[in-house]
Parts: structure tokens; sequence; C-alpha cells
């Protein structure tokens, strides 16, 4: 065949698409299900890539987390304060790589007021170190603590972009007074909005206070931490940082006594555990959204095989014809193939819309986020074409097999 | 009508050699070798376990620029032999020539090709595609040649305005009338400027005035050249032919019927055939 015959055999095709359009509407969005399935998964899984480095970053490369108590096995040794300033010394004074060793106190869910207004904060935090080096998290108005705040437990606070709006509005909290649990507290500055959240918690409401602060007027433990966070220098490679992260483990354990055996009895989070955590929740994503579109898929192309078996039937007069005058078998069968293809390829466009729109709607309500991509497009079309084939090809057989005279006859 | 000539005279010999009376006079241009030559065809339908001939050695030459009506009862394998000939069927037996070449046991790509390029078909119920316009119907068929879209288009123009229908070119077919739908099938049938037109009663829906009109336009493409075979019930249009086959339960009958030169006399030598026809017409 040539392509001056290929090329007016397109043509047919979309002429036919065209004359038998309710045929049509039904196998795009068929097989536009199924792309739209595929293409939710992929810009997810995009998105979600993308998140996980967000999120990396905001942890920064060469920091590790210890938070008190062991959360995967919590339910045998449920004790969550293990950490305490003496940690925290030793940590200092054992890890020579370590350039700050921040600890921190977390109490959830803190009634907050200020003139008449409430608002229950996730979660008041005590900081025993200046915010913004320590955590990588500045205050976007206003400042960041002083040694002096710290060393004489004053009654100052950062507040959470969430907090500030729940308590202020649109206007400027700094210098207002916060009441939080009856201590009255300075607002000296607002954090930036960080836009994460942890389960029901919220990133960005929050109270922060100096850690003094909040042992002295808080009434807690003098003793426990929640969190230290150690912060090494900023050329810690990730091998490096596998290292401290080993050396850090062991301390801990002979600092609190764990047997050999024994579990943990805090966890260390190092920005590599962040990225295998969002990988996993990935992969669990993928086989969900996975078996979505291939059950999708597979529907519409059974249904796109079905509507176009029969359509063979219905145009045995238009194939007959065709082969009285001059065409060939291959003709027809490309015809056919053109046309099942041309419509799994309308269908990928159609999904390509749906699951950009389905996509957006996700991630407005925060359950995914979603980012479409050259790569996103293309493997859809891709997809779409191999369906348009693997389901195209019976049909358009079946078409091209039809003797003249019995498809002519109006027979099978 | 200016048909039948004076000379349209048959033989009933065993091979019908369908050789234009008038041939002597045209020998100039002919060639020796016959459109169309046909020995001992059969063809038997095989359906579930069920055989039926329906085609019984057949012998048959057309020679080119002869116009040959075929008729015969209802069932008697019309539409099957012009099949074969069209090469839209095989024959179960026998040999094929067709422009001297043994078509017979052609593959499909072959046959497709000889299909597009040596015979036009022209069917009864016309068999346009409704949702082309008369013009793209008229072109269908260069879509399976290499004849450039440009002069595809000329020609395909040029043969609506010569079939009457220069202003209706962008009609679609459910916009014209039956009379009009034969004539853009009749002009897609002359696309490619085939040898041999083949029609299968191209007249048996429509009414007498437009059957003449269109058998007009049939005896003038004859005139230009065009080897014409027309399967027909009605005697009036197989009097427009040179020539007349009568079939009869899958065999050409021997008995040249009077009728074919004066259609409107009393059949002498054949009383069967035209029960037949008059049947046929009385059930169509
Ligand atoms: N595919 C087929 N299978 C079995 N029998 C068939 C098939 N096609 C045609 N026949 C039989 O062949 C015989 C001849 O059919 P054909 O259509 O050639 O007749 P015809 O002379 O054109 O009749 P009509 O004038 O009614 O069109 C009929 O008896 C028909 O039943
Ligand atoms: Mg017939």
């Amino acid at each position: 065949m040539t392509l001056r015959q290929f090329l007016r055999i397109l043509v047919q095709a979309q002429r036919a698409i065209r004359a038998y359009w309710t045929n049509s509407v039904f196998i795009v969005c068929a097989i536009s299900l199924g792309i739209a399935a595929l293409t939710v998964i992929l810009a997810s899984m995009e998105g979600a890539s993308r998140k996980a480095e967000e999120l990396a970053a905001k942890f920064g490369p060469t920091s590790i987390n210890i938070i008190g108590g062991n959360l995967v096995e919590q339910a045998m040794a449920s004790r969550p304060m293990t950490l305490t300033w003496n940690d925290v010394r030793r940590i200092g004074d054992c890890m020579p790589g370590a350039e700050r060793v921040s600890p921190l106190l977390l109490k959830a869910a803190v009634q907050v007021q200020s003139g008449g207004r409430r608002h229950t904060t996730d979660s008041l935090v005590g900081t025993g170190a200046e915010h913004g080096p320590s955590w990588g998290w500045y205050p976007e108005t206003g400042r960041d603590f002083t040694r002096e705040d710290l060393e004489f437990a004053r009654s100052v606070c950062l507040i959470g972009a969430a907090t500030a709006q729940a308590l202020f509005g649109s206007a400027d909290p700094l210098g207002r007074i916060v009441v939080v649990d009856r201590v009255p507290l300075v607002v000296i500055g607002v954090l930036t909005r960080q836009g994460l959240s942890s389960g029901d918690m919220d990133f960005d409401d929050r109270v922060t206070v100096p850690i003094t602060t909040m042992i002295r007027r808080f009434n807690l433990s003098r003793h426990y931490l929640s969190q230290v966070r150690v912060t090494f220098a900023k050329s810690s490679t990730p091998q490096h940082m596998a290292e401290y992260s080993r050396q850090l483990r062991g301390l801990l354990r002979s600092l609190h006594g764990i047997q050999d055996g024994a579990a943990d009895d805090f966890l260390l989070v190092t920005m590599q555990d962040i990225m295998d955590f969002v990988d996993v929740v990935k992969g669990s994503i993928v086989i969900f959204l996975g078996l979505v579109a291939v059950v999708t898929m597979l529907t519409g192309g059974f249904t796109q095989a079905n509507l176009f078996y029969l359509a063979v039937t219905d145009r045995s007069v238009e194939i007959g014809l065709k082969k009285a005058l001059g065409a060939s078998s291959q003709a027809i069968f490309v015809q056919f193939l053109l046309e099942a293809v041309l419509l799994a390829c309308l269908g990928a466009l159609a999904g390509l819309a749906i699951g950009a729109a389905f996509g957006a709607l996700l991630s407005s309500f925060d359950l995914l986020s979603i980012s479409l991509s050259p790569t996103v497009f293309l493997l859809a079309v891709l997809m779409a074409c191999a369906i348009g084939c693997a389901f195209g090809v019976r049909p358009a057989r079946k078409a091209a097999g039809l003797a003249p005279v019995s498809a002519l006859r109006g027979l099978s | 009508m200016t048909r039948p000539g004076p000379d349209a005279q048959q033989t009933g010999m065993q091979l019908t050699d369908a050789q234009p009376a008038d041939r002597q006079q045209k020998d100039t241009q002919l060639t020796d070798t016959p459109l169309i030559d046909m020995r001992h065809i059969g063809k038997t339908f095989v359906q579930a376990d069920m055989e039926t001939r329906v085609l019984h050695d057949i012998s048959l030459r057309v020679w080119p620029g002869d116009f040959l009506a075929l008729t015969g009862s209802s069932g008697s394998g019309k539409s099957t032999l012009l099949y074969i000939m069209g090469l839209l069927d095989q024959a179960s037996s026998g040999s094929y020539h067709l422009q001297g070449q043994d078509v017979s046991t052609l593959d499909d790509a072959a046959a497709s090709a000889f299909r597009n390029a040596v015979t036009g078909f022209v069917f009864q119920s016309f068999f346009l595609i409704p949702y082309a316009s008369a013009l793209d119907n008229v072109l269908l068929p260069g879509v399976y040649s290499q004849v450039p879209d440009r002069e595809l288009r000329a020609r395909a123009e040029e043969l609506l305005v010569r079939v009457g229908l220069g202003d209706r070119m962008h009609h679609k077919p459910n916009q014209l009338s039956g009379g009009q739908q034969q004539r853009v099938a009749l002009a897609r049938a002359l696309l490619q400027e085939p040898a041999l037109l083949l029609a299968d009663e191209p007249t048996g829906q429509l009414d007498t005035a437009t059957s003449r009109s269109i058998l007009e336009l049939f005896q003038k493409i004859n005139e230009g050249g065009t080897t014409i075979i027309m399967v027909t019930h009605s005697p009036e249009t197989a009097a427009c032919a040179r020539k007349r086959i009568v079939m009869r339960d899958g065999r050409i009958h021997p008995d040249i019927p009077d009728e074919v030169e004066q259609p409107e006399q009393p059949d002498r030598a054949n009383g069967t055939d035209r029960t037949d026809a008059a049947e046929d017409q009385a059930l169509g």
C-alpha cells in the first residue's frame, strides 16, 4: 500500500467515525475512563515525588530527628517520654560532627485565646534553640527567639500561619498578647507557611515558645523531651549521614541501658527515611490506581472491540461495496484498524482532560498532589494506541475477511 | 430508444459467442482476444453440508464494445454469474480469462486491482455511502487507485456533469431521487474508466421514464467503447442491449427469443422464458 492510498483510507476512516458518531462517542467514553485513571495515576506519582522532594528539602538533608518512644512498637513499651536533657548533653559531647542539638517539647491540642477569639491549636511546641537555624524554619514576619529569650524563659511566642489566621484574621499579630493556659505570651513572629500536615496535625497551626518557658510555665516534666533534632555540617554526604545515624543509635541505646536484642525506645528519622516512606505510600497508590486503570482500560477495550464487531456486521454493505470498487482486504483492514486507533486516541485526549479535572479536584481536597507533564500525555496516547490496536485487530480482520458478495447481500 | 439494431442476432451454439454482429465493421479497433472468455464455469455453494449447484457448465465469450443483456427467471444464477465476471466471487470450476489474462485463481490483491481498474459495478439498490456527497461517492473507487487527486476530481466532476448531475455534486444521497442516485452510482462505476461495466438490474427500482433515461446513458457509454453486461428482468430493458442471453437453472438457454427485437410482440419460440419474465415482473 502506498502512502497516497494510506492517506486516502485515513480520510475514509475519519469520515466513518463522524458518520457513526453515536458508536464513536460510546467507544471514546469507554476508552477515556481508562486513560483518565492512568492519567491520575501517573500525575499523582509525579506529584508525590515532587511532594517528597519538597518535604525532604524542608526536613533538611543533614539533620536527624530523634523522637521519644518507639512509635513502631509502641504497643509493648508505651513510654513515650524517653529522651532526657542528659541525652542532649551527651550527644553534644560525644558526636563531634553534630553542629547543633535542639531539644523540643510538644503538647497537643492546646487552647489559645486572644481578645475575644478562642482557638484550639494543634500543638504547643517548646524549642531549646533558635527556631530558624535549628529547624530550617524561619519567621515570615517579626523576629526569631534570641539566646536571652531562651535563657530567661521569656513569655514570648512564634505562631504558625494558620494560628495567626484563626486568631487575628488579616490583622497584624505582632506585639499582640495570646493567652495559653492562662499564661500570657507576646507574639514576636509569625512562621512561614509550610503547607504540610501529618495525620490530623497541621504544621501551620502551632504556638512555639522557648523550651524554658514551656517547662516553667506549663507545668511539664523538667526531665523528659519529646524530640531532639541533631544537625550536622552542611557538607555531610548521605554516606556520612548513615554513619552518624548508626553512631547516634548506639549512643542512645547505651545511654538508655538497652540490652542487646531489645527494641529501641526512640526513633531516628532522617531525610532518607522520609523519602523511603513516601516511596511506600507512592507504591500503594500506584498499585491501587494501577488496578483501577487496568480494569477500566480493559473494560474500555472490550467495549470498543464489541461495538466494533457489531459495527462490522452493520456496515457489511459498505465493506462489500468498497471491495466491489477495488478495495483489497488489506485496505479494509487498514481502514477499520485506523478507525479503532483514531477513536482510542480521541479517548486518550478525553481521558487526559477528565483525568486532569479529577486530579485537580483531588488536589483541591488535599488528597493527592497532581502534576501533569508531557510524559504523562505521551504515555496516555501511546497506551490508547496500544488499546486501539489490540482491540481493533479482531473486528478489522473480520471486516477484511468478509466475502464481497455475501457482504453486499447483507449476510455475515 | 435506438436499440435493438437489425443485426443483433444470436446463434445458439454450445459456446455462446457474444460477439457483436457488427464486429466486422469495427474490426480495425478490436483485437482478436475476447474481453471475457469463460469456459465450463460452474458454481456450487456449500452451506452447512448442503451443496447448491447454481451454475452449470457456462461457456461464454464477450468481445470488447459489446452490450449484453442477461435475462432469465429469478434464481437462475444471473447475479452469481455477474459477480464471477466482476471477480467479486470465484467460480468453483472452469476457467475464466479477462482481457486475455487467467483470472480464475487470482489472490485478493490482484483481484481487487482488477476490480478497481478493469470493471465497474452498478447495483439495483445503488449502494451509495449515505453520509458522503455525490462527488465523494463518485470518488470512492479512486481511494484504491494511484491516480492523483486532482485528476480524480476532474474526472468525477466531468462524469457527474455527463450523467446530468452537475448541479447536485454536493448533495447527499438522501437529497437525491432514485434515478439521480443511480446516476451517481453509474458515474462512480465509470471513474476508473473501466473496460467492462457490470450492472445488476440497474433499473429494477426505477419507474419507466427514469429507467429509460438511465438506459440511454448506458447506451451512450457503450457507444463510447465500454463493454456492458446488464442483468435485467424486463424485456424492454433487455431490448436496449445489442445482444441478449437468457439463463435458466444455471445454464445459458440455447434458444434466442424473438422478443429481443420486438418486445411488444407475443413470444413464438420460447413460451417458458416469457412466462418467467412476466412472473418476475409481477413479483418485483
Ligand atoms: N451464498 C449462497 N449460498 C447458497 N445459495 C446461494 C448463495 N447465493 C446465491 N445462492 C442461490 O443461487 C441461486 C442463484 O442466485 P442468483 O442471485 O444468482 O439469482 P438471480 O438470477 O440473480 O435471481 P434474481 O433475478 O432474483 O436476482 C439461487 O437459487 C440462490 O438461492
Ligand atoms: Mg440477482
